[in-house]
């Protein structure tokens, strides 16, 4: 990987992220950006800046990262090109989890409607979701029974999901339909903190497995003979994907095929398997394909707003496609 | 020295195999394995790269035993080549061979100069420095092999497993292989342990011979194994002619 591509992805993310701030409904110019950020906030721009915009890219840049880092974990771990958040059922279980936290919660008397509760309960969600695949992998050596049991598992939490929302009250019902169409608005400052925490935590816990992530690539046998502890590194896999994706998913959403593609278009890039050069180009990927999804989803210029889940769905689903069409094969 | 004491191996309650009495592998010996279809070579191997399938007794490396050494330490001392084949396809040579040098990388693994040294000799030693950057999914099953040998051998441990080194190769490379591998163990006092269908050239090149003989794990000198016509008794065979170390196919039953 040459200096240049870095230097020209690295651009690319700057770039959308600008434009992230700029467009929207009402285009914003760099020098009202300026003004904005050094002067008081009670402009109107200023606060569509400080409340809307930042926050929104700043989430996209997070979330597209941190989908993107748990999937490609998924893949080295069940050395499976088809691994990711979504297709093994993670964002539903931590769908689950939130539907049981705001529907569930009130069918029991009880409200939950902190931050921190709807992240729990999501991440709880997802880890429980997790563990029964893992559980599943362990006795199942077959990628198609694993990816039909995540697609299985994805129903189940659904159809759960469908029982509370026939017995939830109105508006905890919309509550969670926003909720699950995907969003990366509506993010205040301290949910932002938050993910940015959970990430930048994550990030620094990778240091410790890049090098049994390595050795995977030759299989559970030969990390083995290696000197990898194989149960450690499995469950330092499982928490840095519960945590991400879990924490993710309970404020923006589940967000498809981020996590599945980014992994595979920065191995396509590199052509190389080592976790330590890949994981700065899938941050910046990751980051740069949310964002970019992002600017489509406002429709700059007009005053609708699609939900970022359709729009990376419409846009990662033809990318999976033109990659397996293009090499023939998913690489793992 | 490994030293196998008593042992019975096999899966869950089931033994398939078992040796009564002491085997003691001493350094910078070429040994093999010899035995018929399913009766334990793997297994065997398996047991002596972690202590898994020990049902009964005990194995142990310099005094210890082998299911208590360090995972970590246990990698600096002893590597396996597999049959199993479940590597990422999109890896190349080189990086496989990287990879390989982990149980003395850093944190980050990062390929020091030393590394470089032991994974270049090898390279050279076993004519992969052509095929170094190709991936290996572009490997012929020979090839894989090859490298798969060279990924045990960069792992510079005092004992080396492997599993039929010699399947997917053509004769000659068969040949050339467990010549060098014998060289290798005498230069660098390297003990290899490996099982094979190439029975001849085995017992004319090992030093000694662990062979399993219904359901018996038995350890002999290759010159005490040949006098003894011992192959006879491993393959019964009424399509073969044995002759020491030898055979002829019979043509007419």
């Amino acid at each position: 990987m040459r200096t240049r591509t870095y230097f020209i992805l690295i651009t690319v993310l700057i770039a959308l992220f600008i434009a992230d701030i700029l467009l929207g409904s009402v285009y914003i110019s760099l020098k009202e950006v300026w003004h904005a950020l050094i002067g008081p906030e009670t402009s109107t721009h200023g606060y569509i800046l400080w409340q809307l915009r930042l926050p929104r890219a700043i989430m996209a840049l997070l979330t597209g990262a941190g989908l993107s880092i748990a999937g490609m974990l998924m893949q080295t771990l069940f050395r499976n090109p088809l691994a990711g958040p979504f297709v093994l059922g993670i964002s539903s279980g931590a769908g689950l989890g939130v539907a049981l936290s705001i529907m569930g919660g009130s069918l029991l008397g009880f409200q939950l409607v902190s931050g921190l509760g709807i992240i729990a309960s999501s991440i709880i969600g997802s880890f429980a979701v997790f563990l029964l695949i893992l559980l599943v992998s362990l006795r199942i050596k077959d990628t198609m029974g694993l990816l039909i049991i995540g697609l299985m598992m994805g129903s189940l939490s659904s159809a759960l999901v469908g029982v509370l929302q026939y017995f939830s009250p109105s508006e905890q019902l919309r509550r969670y339909v926003f909720w699950g169409l995907g969003s990366l608005g509506n993010i205040s400052w301290t949910q932002l903190l938050i993910i940015s925490v959970i990430t930048l935590f994550s990030l620094i816990a990778l240091f410790w497995i890049v090098k049994p992530l390595n050795t995977l690539l030759l299989g559970e046998a030969y990390a083995r003979s290696l000197g990898v502890n194989i149960k450690r590194t499995r469950w330092f896999c499982i928490i840095i994907t519960c945590l991400l994706a879990g924490s993710i998913t309970a404020f923006a959403g589940p967000i498809a095929f981020i996590g599945l593609a980014v992994p595979h278009i920065a191995r396509l890039l590199m052509n190389n398997m080592d976790h330590k050069k890949m994981i700065p180009l899938i941050v910046i990927i990751g980051a740069s394909l949310l964002l970019a999804c992002d600017l489509i989803a406002q429709v700059p210029f007009s005053n609708y707003t699609l939900p970022i889940n359709a729009i990376t769905s419409l846009v990662g689903a033809p990318l999976v496609i033109w990659l397996i069409v293009k090499k023939r094969y998913l690489k793992f | 020295m490994v030293v196998l004491q008593d042992i019975e191996i096999g899966y869950g309650d089931q033994a398939i195999a078992r040796c009564v009495g002491n085997i003691a592998f001493a350094k910078a010996k070429f040994i093999t394995i010899i035995g018929a279809n399913g009766t334990g070579k793997s297994t065997l191997l398996r047991s002596l790269a972690s202590g898994q399938h020990i049902l009964n007794g005990k194995i142990a490396l310099n005094g210890r035993l082998i299911q208590q050494i360090d995972v970590h330490e246990r990698a600096q001392s002893i590597a396996i080549l597999t049959t199993e084949r479940s590597l990422s396809q999109s890896l190349t040579v080189l990086q496989l061979l990287e990879i390989s040098r982990s149980p003395y990388t850093n944190l980050l693994g990062k390929i020091q100069a030393s590394d470089r040294v032991v994974i270049d000799y090898v390279l050279t030693h076993f004519d992969l420095e052509s095929l170094a950057s190709r991936q290996l999914n572009t490997l012929s099953d020979g090839q894989l092999q090859r490298a798969l040998i060279a990924r045990s051998l960069v792992q510079e441990t005092d004992y080396i497993l492997m599993d039929e080194p010699t399947s997917h190769l053509d004769i000659h490379h068969k040949a050339e292989l467990l010549i060098k591998l014998k060289n290798y163990c005498t230069e660098h006092q390297k003990t290899i342990i490996f099982s094979t269908h190439e029975i001849a050239m085995a017992t004319s090149l090992a030093d000694q011979i662990v062979y399993f003989n219904q359901g018996n794990i038995r350890f002999k000198t290759a010159a005490d194994f040949k006098e003894k016509n011992i192959l006879e008794q491993l393959f019964p065979s009424p399509f073969l002619q044995w002759n020491g170390g030898d055979y002829k196919l019979k043509r007419e039953i």
